[in-house]
């Protein structure tokens, strides 16, 4: 997994959030496509990173691919797939610090079977 | 470090050339947090619910179902405010709003390409937001 960071600009130098922007290739497309397990990801993944759920949204699109959201107390968790490219854009926003927002990506990664995951990391002020 | 080919703008001024989107890419996200917000309108449901339909029209995107917010992160005062998230045709716009710090933390995904300044700038009228940072990032 490659990590790349994008520093704030002074002006946002606060305590604040981490925004975690992962782009996952080669994942497993019937799983890109299966809008159960990835609900289910996404509780798993927020579990992992020590968030709490307060609400799972979904939904599948026709003919394929769908859009998943988890939101947090800490923020967010989202997945958007293109199964028949076996892609999947995921983003992770957490506030505070209490958060594992690294492991979170790390779990969906692990979900889908990506074979090829970038993360950039993206602060973000409060 | 393996070096990452991506393409991030800090200042969505730039970004004035179309097409941004391409055959090679997914999408784009524009992320944008806004400071000293008009604490009544962050602090109101109704007005969020509006921003999100307001903001879809601006840039050209249908909204899909209605949007859901709700006040979260009431056990520290710095992330106590709402949360809302709006599915979209093409992806969503999903807002978290801090009542502490006066912030809207918004984040604005589509693989349809729209204007990130276009965005921007209502965002900031919006919430009368005294400052923005932006990012925009091509999803590829």
């Amino acid at each position: 997994m490659t990590f790349v960071s994008m520093q704030p600009s002074k002006a946002a130098m606060m305590p604040g959030g981490t925004h975690l922007i992962a782009e996952l290739a080669g994942c497993n497309q019937e799983v890109l496509n299966n809008e159960e397990l990835l609900r289910e990801g996404l509780r798993e993944a927020a579990q992992t990173a020590g968030a709490t759920v307060l609400s799972v949204h979904s939904h599948k699109f026709t003919p394929v691919g769908v859009t998943a959201f988890a939101l947090l107390a800490e923020s967010h968790i989202s997945i958007h797939t293109w199964p028949e490219l076996g892609y999947a854009a995921v983003d992770a926003f957490t506030c505070g610090q209490s958060m594992r927002t690294e492991l979170a990506i790390e779990s969906v990664a692990h979900a889908l079977d990506s074979k090829n995951t970038k993360v950039i990391t993206v602060k973000r002020g409060f | 470090m393996q070096e990452y080919n991506c393409d991030i703008y800090n200042n969505i001024n730039i970004m004035s050339a179309n097409p941004i989107l391409d055959p090679n890419t997914f999408g784009m996200e524009v992320i944008l947090d806004l400071y000293d917000c008009n604490l009544e309108t962050i602090r109101s449901k109704e007005k969020l619910q509006e921003y999100t339909r307001e903001l879809c029209q601006v840039i050209g995107m249908t909204p899909y179902g209605a949007p859901f917010a709700e006040r979260f992160g009431l056990n520290e005062a710095k992330t106590a405010g709402y949360s809302i998230v709006q599915l979209i045709e093409t992806s969503s716009i999903t807002g978290h709003f801090s009542e502490e710090w006066n912030s809207a933390y918004i984040n604005i995904f589509s693989c349809k390409e729209f204007d990130p300044k276009q965005a921007a700038e209502f965002s900031k009228e919006f919430f009368e937001a005294d400052r923005v940072e932006s990012t925009l990032h091509i999803r590829k």
